[in-house]
């Protein structure tokens, strides 16, 4: 009975212990993708991070100011200063003629520039319109590429933690059911009274009935 | 009983089919990345002085239409204003001042369409590198991939068809052509000066029209 007893606490033991391999096996895989995940997980946030960082408190002004200059700098640098004698006026002619005429001209150029500079601040909101767009796409593009990553790693985990978890499984020692072997035999001995194990028993007296023949 | 039983064969198989498939994830990865690099390489060229030449080339192409426009247009001004000997007049400076704040502005015009033209372009680039990103993910092939990044790229730099300049100054071409037609039948024209009398003996009485 105590061979029997220790035979199945040696196998539960063994089992528990291969049990626990496993799942030591599985989990360890299953670190292992967490890892991987939060890689990926961070590459896509420094891209998020990338796009909503244009986008914080005063980013936006900033980067409109910095654009409006830039137009500005493309239309106020086309616009050209007034041919000189722009308005042909003879020499002779009064200076109130000479003045005026110069007055309207140097406004005309005037007018030219301020409008330039409005049309900057239109045009700088595409601008901006546009390289929000971009790194828009830009961020959307590489989060993309990171769940993709992700998505493929994922998939392939179930498949790794399987293999662990098989990988890990011991066969029992055998040492258990030896025991309880032992354990059987020793009981079916004691029950008995005969060699149990084929061995020994000389000394126990026959059972009644038992290789009497018979009844002679 | 005590013996160790063989091992089983498909711990195994599962073993090397998952370290295969983690080993070909990491490959399409690997290529996914160099793919991008491929790309990104490929799409180098359109920086900054690139667009800034795109700028040039619109303002090299439109400028010297918009230029000889103006000199024609001047020069007909001009002579319209000194056939009828007002061009140092109040109306004839304000026509010149005007034509001068036509050209000026039309000059900024050109300045915001170039850069208009330059954001085109990098649209145009961004969308291009955008599809080969995407195609770049799911081919994970970086040769083809960087085959269609080179042929993107050159195709790209291909200029877009601009129309020439259309007249731009007519308006004031005719307004001043018009102007002085008025004027020398004795209507204001251009609002300035006195008003033509008509003492003629044709019976007809003077006439003002404001």
């Amino acid at each position: 009975m105590a061979a029997t007893a220790v035979g199945d606490i040696i196998n539960t033991r063994e089992s528990n212990k291969s049990s626990k391999r496993q799942v030591a096996a599985w989990q360890q895989q299953t670190g292992l993708e967490a890892q991987r995940q939060a890689e990926y997980r961070a590459r896509a946030q420094q891209a998020l991070d990338r796009a909503i960082g244009k986008y914080g408190p005063g980013e936006q002004e900033k980067a409109f100011g910095d654009l409006v200059g830039r137009r500005e700098a493309d239309i106020s640098g086309n616009v050209t200063e007034a041919a000189p004698g722009g308005i042909p006026i003879s020499s002779d002619a009064p200076n109130v003629v000479k003045t005026t005429a110069a007055g309207k001209l140097n406004k005309a150029v005037a007018d030219g520039r301020e409008g330039a500079k409005r049309l900057a601040r239109l045009g700088a909101r595409d601008d901006q319109s546009l390289a929000n767009q971009i790194g828009l796409k830009t961020a959307g593009r590489d989060i993309g590429v990171a769940s993709n990553f992700a998505a493929a790693s994922a998939g392939i985990n179930p498949v790794e933690q399987a293999a662990a978890f098989r990988g890990a499984y011991r066969d029992p020692s055998g040492l258990g059911d030896l025991f309880k072997l032992f354990g059987q035999g020793a009981s079916l001995y004691g029950f008995m009274g005969a060699p149990g194990l084929g061995g020994g028993g000389g000394a126990s007296a026959p059972l009644p009935g038992w290789q009497q023949g018979g009844g002679k | 009983m005590c013996l160790p039983k063989p091992k089983d064969p498909s711990v195994d198989i599962a073993n090397q089919q998952a370290a295969s498939a983690r080993q070909q994830e990491a490959e399409r990865q690997a290529r996914i990345d160099q793919g991008r690099a491929s790309i990104d390489s490929a799409f180098a060229q359109y920086d900054d002085p690139y667009y800034d030449k795109v700028k040039t080339d619109y303002l090299g192409y439109y400028n010297p239409q918009l230029d000889e426009q103006y000199g024609e247009a001047r020069k007909n001004l001009i002579f319209n204003l000194a056939r009828n000997s007002i061009l140092e007049s109040d109306a004839g400076t304000t026509q010149l001042a005007k034509l001068e704040k036509k050209y000026k502005d039309q000059q900024a015009g050109l300045g915001n369409a170039a850069a208009g033209a330059a954001n085109d372009a990098r649209s145009r680039v961004e969308n291009e590198r955008s599809t080969l990103h995407g195609l770049n993910v799911n081919a994970a092939d970086p040769a083809l991939i960087g085959e269609r990044a080179t042929a993107a790229s050159a195709n790209i730099g291909a200029a877009p068809v601009y129309s020439p300049l259309g007249q731009i100054f007519a308006d004031i071409i005719n307004q001043g052509a018009q102007g002085v037609t008025l004027q020398a039948k004795g209507y204001p024209g251009f609002g300035a000066g006195f008003p033509k009398l008509n003492f003629g003996g044709s019976g007809n009485s003077g006439y003002v029209v404001s």
